[in-house]
């Protein structure tokens, strides 16, 4: 009488664990193409002799306008191209984290002058592009 | 790369560059600039020669990226650089991938073109 109850038990459990596989499955499948349906890219560029990097997690100012009220000097030029499929758009959002990690990179304070550059519309056959520059700042 | 590697390489050899009118340093940044325009991930970075990868994305039909895009650079006088772009296509998602040369070229151009950021 137990083993008829156990197995009542588990063949009511074997549609939900089922069930639960496959919702986990679905949601890490979607998790991966999400990933990989995006992509950023950034580098910088020394506008004059290169500077050691700053560490790890300093504080990099974002000045979207504007101009910091510091003297400053400009060291180098920052570029993030953001890449995603026409449902996965990006915006300046996604690329500040990268330019404050090459604005880190380059030895910047601040990162000024963003600008979004245009792009042709058909370089890709399934992507959107955004490209997006600014110029590294280092206070005096 | 030295310069006698540059012009023996197969991607170099037998085929015309563009000459730039800018020495080999502005015309070097340019190119860099151009390799993150066009989505690599820059591998190499070398006097002469530049090497990004664009990484592999995956679509609803074919996906895009695993293209390396190489810069070949030349300087031909101390005011010109002679420059080539060759795009390798990988196996893996090769129905997605395309040429970058013409892409990487007009924006080495048009950043050369460009009035030189305000100091």
């Amino acid at each position: 009488m137990k083993t008829q109850t156990l197995r009542a038990s588990q063949s009511r459990s074997i549609p939900f664990a089922h069930g639960l596989a496959c919702a986990i499955a679905a949601f890490l499948a979607a998790f991966v193409l999400w990933g990989c349906a995006t992509s950023e890219v950034s580098n910088h560029t020394f506008l004059h002799e290169a500077r050691a990097p700053r560490l790890q997690g300093a504080l990099v100012e974002i000045f979207t306008n504007g101009l910091p009220a510091r003297p400053f000097e400009r060291v180098a030029i920052l570029d993030v191209h953001c890449e995603a499929q026409f449902f996965a758009d990006r915006t300046i959002q996604n690329a500040i984290p990268l330019l404050m990690k090459e604005a880190r990179a380059a030895g910047c304070d601040a990162v000024v002058e963003i600008q979004e550059a245009k792009t042709p519309e058909n370089w890709t056959l399934e992507t959107k592009v955004k490209h997006y520059t600014g110029v590294g700042v280092a206070y005096k | 790369m030295t310069k006698e590697e540059i012009l023996s390489h197969p991607d170099v050899k037998g085929h015309p560059p563009v000459v730039f009118a800018k020495n080999l340093d502005e015309v070097r940044q340019a190119g860099l600039r151009a390799l993150t325009f066009v989505g690599c991930k820059v591998k190499t970075q070398q006097p002469l020669f530049l090497s990004g990868d664009r990484p592999h994305k995956f679509g609803l039909l074919v996906g895009s990226g695993g293209e390396t895009v190489n810069v070949f650079l030349y300087p031909q006088s101390d005011t010109e650089t002679q420059v080539w772009v060759e795009t390798h296509k990988s196996f893996v998602g090769l129905a997605g991938q395309q040429g970058w040369n013409k892409q990487v070229i007009d924006q080495i151009t048009q950043l050369l073109n460009k009035p030189a950021t305000v100091q």
